[in-house]
């Protein structure tokens, strides 16, 4: 396989573990099929590793397959028909508020809260957002602002931009 | 937006799905390491298995090829056995006769030359003469390009 070395691997699932695995929580909704797309993700990562210019880029080239591969699963799941998360969203969170407020963003169309996790989470800008999945800017901020206002509305006096 | 970041940080992977997907990462390195090796190996036999074919159709044409000479070699045996009256008469290079020790003609042949000529059809005619005071049954001259050859019985 690899382009990476044991000591390379191992840094590079301590690095973005849990970038990764909060994505596929996002996209997927569900803790075991998270768990399956993590696991697959970080394969196809260590197998294609190709040269990066610097960390930013290898992030943004690890979200940008992890995106790929999230809506790989949800094409699949409509294909075959197999919804396989249920309403209540299983995500192992032990904290009650938290737990509230990323089941409010879960009721979010997928492409809104993918935004708002990139440009508040991650601190990318619109036009960096725009890059990684491949949008317009335009259309970025168009999901940003809709967004935005859907979480005024859910969650009210808790968000605050 | 402190909230959502907090919220979004409390996603962890948890330290056992790491351990599980680095075990994996490496059984999978494994299995693709077997599976190179296994298709070296693989086209390593199928190549040899291919040149002992190759060596095995053609090790004849090896062994009778040398440089030169595979075509003298035909022409020398074509031209060293002479069939006459269901006999097999071999050359003599020892005796040489002159015109005036044959006796009567025997036959005609009309033979190829060699192989190559025949493509072009080629031929020659040889005359068989007996020798004077010679058993035609023991020896008997060729008539050949205006060469007189002698061949005796082949035993």
């Amino acid at each position: 396989m690899l382009n990476m070395k044991e000591n390379d691997i191992k840094e590079t699932i301590e690095k973005y573990s849990n970038m990764i695995f909060r994505i596929c929580i996002m996209y997927l909704r569900n803790n075991l099929d998270a768990e399956d797309a993590y696991q697959e993700i970080f394969i196809k990562i260590m197998e294609k590793s190709p040269l990066f210019a610097n960390e930013n880029h290898q992030k943004a080239w690890i979200i940008t397959v992890t995106t790929n591969h999230c809506k790989n699963i949800l094409k699949k799941r409509t294909y075959y028909k197999t919804i396989t998360y249920d309403e209540n969203i299983n995500i192992p969170i032990n904290d009650k508020e938290d737990k509230e407020i990323l089941s409010i963003i879960f009721t979010l169309p997928l492409n809104y809260r993918n935004v708002i996790y990139l440009y508040y989470y991650e601190g990318y800008s619109t036009k960096e957002i725009a890059k990684i999945l491949h949008k317009r800017e335009s259309t970025v901020r168009t999901w940003l602002k809709r967004a935005r206002e859907s979480l005024k509305i859910l969650i009210g006096g808790v968000f605050d931009e | 937006m402190n909230k959502i970041y907090n919220a979004f940080s409390s996603i962890k992977a948890s330290d056992e799905l790491k351990e599980k997907t680095y075990q994996k990462i490496m059984e999978n390195n494994n299995v693709i390491k077997t599976k190179k090796m296994k298709v070296f190996y693989v086209s390593l036999v199928l190549t040899s298995i291919i040149i002992c074919i190759f060596l095995y159709n053609y090790s004849d044409s090896f062994e009778n090829f040398t440089p030169n000479n595979d075509h003298t070699m035909t022409t020398k045996s074509e031209t060293d056995v002479i069939m006459y009256n269901n006999n097999k008469y071999v050359l003599d290079n020892n005796i040489i006769i002159d015109m005036d020790m044959l006796d009567k003609k025997l036959d005609i042949i009309i033979t190829q030359d060699n192989m190559m000529e025949s493509y072009n059809s080629n031929s020659s005619i040889i005359s068989i003469y007996s020798i004077k005071n010679i058993d035609e049954a023991k020896q008997i001259a060729v008539l050949k390009n205006n060469m007189i050859l002698v061949y005796k019985i082949d035993i």
